[in-house]
């Protein structure tokens, strides 16, 4: 199930085009996306009480939306830098360094975040460890032994990556899968056999949050929404992505989503919400394990299972991080340091383990207060939140920019508008709604967490300046743009995506732009019409 | 600009192609419960009514891709049968 590859950044050669199905790129991201509710359910529930199922419908409103955009942008620019890359492309060097740093913070805390919650659902088979409770000093409340378990599975996911080896799509099939059997098993039966609507109704009446939990947790749901990128990676090693993506990525948006909502609706409709909050780290486990007939085993199963998703999900963050880092570096946004590559296994080293211990300390960090899962949730959703702001702002913009390449899916609710040249741009609606909404989600993060406002801005500045130093020292301009012949590449790309009839159909609009302008156009030559 | 394509008829029915409708009938079948469930308790609350709607919806837009996959499989084996 395992192979040994090297990556390759966006806009680089792109020879890691492998033949996933529609079944592979499905479950490829559903391995990504559908893992995360076995992390988020318990801190949610914490927060949001007997609303929780609101919560997370509020929450993925906004990612139904984000996650449209994502489609429409992988299927039309089908490389893997995902928000980065739209960004670049969308508004410039700048703002897709500034994307490029959101989201990796996203995958360093995606790395220290799914290590805890994975070894959380470990600990469901040794309850003495999560129950172990010290107080060192001002450190009150902490358990140091399942910050050792998450270290420990940091530690090994990193030497994977350094030495190459990453699970196939096989693997992720697989997997997903399974999970996909387990979850919806346990939602079938549950909803069948315990599922109460007297107790979801009392909880949903009397258990609710003051609006400042509320927002808080709708806040927090989102990180059962994450991985959205990973469709942009599917993107980059789908053949033929502009017929395969639209069709997988919405059926799983929607899956996500209405398995989120199942979960937390069954819950409270099986326990009170203050049972689940106590278990946060193996929530799913703990709610299976109330489960009549199958209980005894699907209990231990989804703990079983979970632990594994969620390492994947792990793993994820860490292959992110230098992957996105690479490709940062490939459009000079960050030193070619991070390009280092090991030199017996190909693989960029410093980034990997540059960013597994910045994944580490994050987490011991977390572990410094009493409740590790709700701290690193909490910084995840300040990167994502402003890294799905700027997706929005770049689909909008590439919209007016690019028109010329074909989109083989559009995010509904458009409108017609004419430009001055004569040219109709369709203005995305859905694109302005869901950039005030995921930016209401910034703001609450802003005013609700405590630690997130703290710290997110803090990473941002500091990478900032990092960056105005690099840029300055390598006579880059800093806020304008290093010039880039995306023409060119988005040619490269799509036949490179073997999407002949999409880069035909590009260069006859470029040919016609060029027309209009009253240029000679160096594409005329090369399309099979000139 | 083209809009969205489709995707290309399948070549055959594969055991995810069953587990996906037999999903989207359950799914129907799981929405209605719940609605049914809340009826007769006589508790009728937003999520337990969002839960059955998104079910129903979800199941039936399964089904309907399903059954629209499989004539498009049909019309490929020329009016043919299932022979996976």
């Amino acid at each position: 199930m395992m192979e040994q590859r090297v990556e390759a950044p966006a806009g680089q050669k792109l020879e890691l085009r492998r033949d996933v199905t529609v079944w592979g790129s499905y479950m490829w991201g559903y391995a990504d996306v559908g893992a995360d509710i076995y992390a988020a359910l318990g801190i949610v529930i914490a927060a949001a009480m007997g609303m929780a199922p609101l919560a997370f419908a509020a929450a993925g409103l906004i990612y139904v939306m984000i996650g449209l955009a994502f489609t429409e942008l992988a299927s039309s620019y089908p490389v893997a830098g995902g928000g980065h890359y739209y960004s670049l492309r969308g508004l410039g060097d700048f703002w897709g360094f500034v994307a490029g740093i959101a989201l990796l913070l996203d995958y360093t805390i995606d790395i220290g975040l799914f290590a805890v919650a994975a070894t959380g659902y470990i600990n469901f088979f040794i309850p003495a460890i999560r129950e172990y409770r010290v107080s060192w000093g001002p450190f009150k409340n902490i358990n140091p032994l399942w910050c050792l378990e998450a270290i420990v599975a940091i530690l090994a996911l990193r030497a994977l990556n350094v030495r190459g080896v990453r699970e196939s799509s096989r693997f992720n099939e697989i997997l997903g899968a399974f999970d996909l059997v387990i979850e919806s098993s346990i939602i079938f039966t549950g909803f069948l056999f315990a599922w109460q609507p007297q107790l979801l109704a009392y909880q949903w009446k009397f258990q609710a949050p003051t609006l400042s939990q509320f927002l808080y947790g709708s806040s927090l749901a989102i990180i059962s929404f994450v991985g959205l990128e990973s469709i942009s990676q599917a993107a980059q090693e789908t053949r033929r992505p502009a017929t395969i993506i639209p069709r997988t990525s919405l059926t799983l948006i929607f899956t996500v989503l209405i398995y989120a909502l199942s979960f937390s609706t069954l819950s409270l409709g099986v326990l009170p919400w203050q049972e689940i909050a106590v278990r946060e780290g193996d929530p799913i486990a703990a709610l299976a394990s109330h489960i009549p007939y199958i209980g005894v085993v699907a209990g231990p199963l989804t703990a079983a299972l979970g632990a594994t998703i969620l390492l994947t999900s792990s793993n994820s963050g860490v292959m992110g991080d230098s992957r996105l880092i690479f490709s940062m570096s490939h459009f000079r946004l960050v030193s070619k340091w991070f390009n280092k590559v090991h030199p017996k296994y190909h693989t960029p080293t410093n980034a990997i383990v540059g960013f597994g211990w910045v994944g580490i300390v994050l987490t011991i960090f977390a572990f410094l207060t009493p409740r590790a899962l709700d701290t690193l949730g909490n910084l995840y959703a300040f990167g994502a939140t402003l890294g799905y702001t700027l997706v929005f702002i770049s689909l909008i913009r590439l919209r007016f920019r690019d028109p010329y390449s074909p989109r083989p899916y559009k995010v509904p609710g458009n409108i017609n508008w004419k430009r001055r040249d004569g040219s109709i741009v369709q203005v995305p609606v859905m694109g302005f709604i869901g950039m005030l909404g995921v930016f209401s989600i910034w703001l609450t993060v802003m005013i609700t967490h405590d630690i997130g406002r703290i710290f997110g801005p803090l990473w941002i500045v500091a990478c900032v300046i990092y960056y105005v130093v690099f840029r300055r020292r390598n006579g880059l301009p800093v806020f304008g743009s290093v010039k880039h012949d995306w023409e060119k590449e988005q040619v490269d790309v799509l036949t490179s995506a073997e999407e002949y009839e999409m880069v035909e159909q590009y260069k006859e609009a470029l040919v016609k732009r060029d027309k209009q302008w009253g240029v000679k156009s160096r594409w005329e030559e090369t399309t099979e019409h000139a | 600009m083209p809009e969205r394509r489709s995707v290309p008829p399948p070549e055959k029915v594969t055991w995810a192609d069953r587990y996906r409708l037999g999903l989207g009938v359950l799914m129907v079948a799981l929405g209605i419960t719940i609605l049914i469930r809340c009826i007769a308790a006589g508790i009728i609350t937003l999520p337990a009514m969002l839960m059955s709607a998104a079910f129903v919806a979800f199941g039936v837009y399964r089904l309907y891709v399903g059954v629209v996959r499989y004539r498009q499989y049909v019309r490929r084996q020329g009016g043919g049968r299932d022979s996976a």
